[in-house]
């Protein structure tokens, strides 16, 4: 009795890991199919800014680069070729992964790396949303120093073949269904069409001083990864001789003269080909926010007179 | 291996379960079984007053350690405060030390045992191993359930034989508790954290949904550890108290907390709330009762003024749930609505809108935090912080698959989806959850988080 029921639990157990298997096996290829099969949307962006560009001018950064420069126009004013390959929700690590592998293919004429006030502050986010890399692992080895910060098992999950694809399905569905068939004619820009409502200005205004001094107060420590991060970033571009921008872009709020505000200045001071430009104080844009989306992004206006 | 060494592998794992943290603290847990285990055997030779000074022992014995390592620091500052007020300065040290994970769970369980045999409930476990297993035994060590002497002691004695149906019915739970842990709990933590982490800068919007989403968080969290315990023990034959039973479906607070960590809320009831007299005293007294009970309770979480609130918040919903019952009542014949489904689903939702609003205190990092964010409902109709719509979207599907499993759980509990006799509903649910565990769970390994308490 006691044998027969091992034996039959045995069987349900080798049936149980052969079928996670071939679900863990099937779902991983569909899925890659179906990511690598996209022509639009942002994992389309994203792979055509890690495969394909080739552009003279290369915008990289968070959502807010995303969203801040319109590359058409900024084609017309420079007479270059201009990609916006700005992600949302991404940091420093990102960006240097991106940048090795842009680097690694064709080396552009100038970059614009968009950073934010608060890239050298701890989050403890930063290092997980690298998993946004994992779809490329296998045709990128650049990037597998990144893919093993994000923790010490990644290699054992990576056995997984849907792993790389964990949390992408609705983004891909959503693709699939709306964006997939309109072509990218913005080079990657990704413009807000919304206005933040003045109410919704007023109370972020309010709560941001509130932050401001709390922040002051706790003195929340740098990153130390994220400055490691930062160097790299500036080591690479001068190494391969990469005239750079290094652009804090408008935000809604003057923001206040942070130690990570001046650091991120400070550190590219090394550096002939580096400049560094902060539009944080920049009247034209504080507190207009008729030309915001929301209270960290510009609207599709206050992009268009950014980038002019 | 032979039934007669199982305890020895079973208490051998449960060492190396417990050092994997700080090892040095196994001393800690050492200390107080030994303490235990003989006050256990005197209690139950000694007569008369005797063994009330034995179990007096054994408890101040468990309560130092536990005041020691979690309340010491939070006596320190507020002494440091009192006496800085008066003009002195305080002598005492702060302690720079961490909280051994689940010193409030295994202290409790300890507890249990001498009080149960003080009451002549349960003989003392002669066995030093198996009684060192009954604190130490690794499924509920660090998290619960807070087991009773009664129901785990005879079962690690027994001669446990492997079980098709044990074994199954274990890994199906483990399975559910995975799901709810991955794709429910640690997502849902991406966005409250980013909203509670900064309280400032979040409108009343984003707190009342991150409030919301913290409350599906902590539960699924909880709940999926106790699933994984109680399904971990059961692989192996031992049948562990049930600790949680779909409490958002509560429609008053004593139902919720009837639902809720059911483990906890019973020890308080049985070795608090009762022997402070209970129900049957004054209702001024039984006020009082609950009061003291939901207060200790909020502090058995934690060495903060933020628990407290919250556990004195619940005490007050429970009195003034005693003192607008009868009004209720009245309210509801009158009307003619006590059977209505739209005024249970309406107490179903006031009840859970009470859960939610103490909760802010239970996940805000201070009081000034949590104050923030109560303030910050007055700015309730801005636009949301969405934190990416993947993210967000990927929250909704969790809890909206949370409840409808939770909803046709209780409304037909007949309908069983990995418990079905038919094979294929079985294994279809659990490729199902197993294929939303790779595609949308988080494996950023956060952690338990009632492994802090």
């Amino acid at each position: 009795m006691k044998s027969s029921q091992k034996i039959r639990f045995i069987k349900s157990l080798v049936l149980g890991l052969i079928l996670v298997f071939i679900l863990d096996y099937i779902g991983g290829y569909v899925a890659r199919g179906f990511y690598f099969g996209l022509k639009n949307g942002q994992y389309a962006q994203m792979t055509y800014a890690i495969d394909s560009t080739n552009h003279e001018m290369v915008i990289l950064g968070s959502s807010r680069a995303s969203h801040h420069y319109e590359s058409k126009l900024m084609e017309e004013g420079t007479q270059w070729s201009v990609y916006n390959a700005g992600r949302d929700g991404q940091f420093l690590p990102y960006y240097c992964a991106l940048l090795d592998a842009i680097s690694n293919r064709e080396k552009p004429k100038k970059i614009i790396l968009d950073v934010n006030v608060w890239d050298l502050a701890p989050n403890d986010g930063k290092i997980d949303k690298l998993s946004m890399l994992l779809p490329y692992y296998s045709t990128h080895p650049e990037f597998l120093k990144y893919i093993h910060g994000i923790s010490d098992w990644e290699s054992l999950k990576l056995m997984s073949k849907s792993y790389p694809y964990n949390s992408t399905l609705f983004i891909m569905t959503y693709d699939y269904l709306f964006i997939n068939n309109k072509s990218d004619s913005q080079n990657g820009f990704v413009p807000l069409n919304y206005t933040m409502p003045e109410k919704d200005f007023l109370i972020y205004k309010k709560n941001k001083l509130a932050y401001d001094i709390r922040r002051e107060k706790r003195g929340v420590p740098f990153d130390q990864s994220a400055i490691q991060y930062y160097e790299y970033f500036l080591k690479t571009v001068d190494s391969l001789k990469i005239p750079t921008h290094i652009i804090i872009s408008p935000t809604l709020l003057k923001e206040p003269a942070t130690k990570e505000k001046l650091k991120l200045e400070t550190m590219t001071r090394n550096y002939n080909l580096i400049t560094f430009l902060d539009f944080s104080s920049d009247t034209t844009f504080n507190d207009h926010y008729e030309k915001f989306a929301d209270e960290f992004h510009l609207n599709d206006v206050g992009a268009k007179e950014f980038s002019l | 291996m032979p039934y007669r060494y199982r305890w020895a592998l079973l208490l051998g794992a449960s060492c190396y379960f417990y050092m994997a943290f700080v090892p040095v603290y196994i001393l800690i847990l050492g200390f107080t079984i030994v303490i235990d285990y003989i006050a256990g055997i005197y209690i139950e030779r000694a007569v008369g007053k005797q063994r009330k000074l034995f179990l007096i022992l054994s408890l101040v014995a468990n309560i130092s350690v536990l005041v020691l390592f979690k309340y010491y620091n939070f006596i320190n500052e507020n002494l440091n405060w009192l006496i800085g007020e008066l003009g002195h300065e305080s002598p005492a040290p702060y302690l720079n030390i961490l909280l051994p994970i689940g010193l409030s769970f295994h202290t409790f369980q300890a507890m249990s045992y001498t009080i149960e045999i003080y009451r002549g409930k349960q003989a003392a476990e002669k066995h030093f191993g198996i009684y060192s297993l009954y604190v130490m035994f690794y499924p509920q060590l660090v998290a619960g359930p807070i087991e009773r002497p009664q129901n785990v002691l005879p079962q690690l004695h027994k001669n446990h034989q492997f079980s098709y149906s044990n074994m199954t019915i274990g890994l199906r739970l483990m399975l559910w508790g995975f799901f709810k842990k991955l794709v429910i709990a640690d997502r849902l933590a991406l966005y409250v954290d980013a909203v509670y982490d900064n309280p400032e800068i979040h409108n009343g919007s984003s707190v009342v949904i991150a409030s919301i989403f913290f409350a599906f968080q902590i539960y699924c969290d909880f709940s999926s550890y106790s699933d994984i315990a109680i399904g971990a023990a059961r692989t192996m034959g031992f049948n562990l108290m049930t600790n949680f039973r779909r409490p958002y479906l509560s429609v008053s607070i004593t139902e919720f907390w009837n639902r809720w960590h059911i483990s906890l809320s019973s020890w308080f009831r049985d070795y608090l709330f009762i022997p402070l007299g209970g129900n049957r005293v004054k209702v001024s007294r039984r006020f009082l009762n609950i009061f003291i009970v939901f207060m200790v309770s909020g502090l058995w979480h934690g060495a903060s003024y933020n628990f407290v609130i919250w556990g004195v918040l619940h005490g007050l919903y429970q009195i003034i749930a005693v003192l607008s019952r009868p009004y209720f009542q009245i309210f509801e014949t009158n009307l003619g609505i006590k059977n209505s489904k739209v005024w249970i689903i309406l107490q179903g939702l006031f009840t859970f809108s009470l859960v939610v609003f103490a909760w802010v205190f239970f996940r805000a990092t201070t009081f000034d935090d949590a104050l923030q964010m109560i303030t910050s409902l007055t700015s309730l109709g801005a636009v949301p912080f969405f934190g990416g719509t993947n993210q967000f979207a990927h929250c909704l599907l969790g809890i909206s698959l949370l409840l409808t499993i939770e909803f046709v759980t209780e409304l037909k509990p007949d309908f069983k989806m990995l418990y079905s006799t038919s094979r294929p509903i079985r294994w279809g649910s659990a490729l199902t959850l197993l294929f939303l565990i790779l595609f949308f769970g988080v494996f950023n390994g956060g952690q338990f988080i009632y492994f802090q308490f």
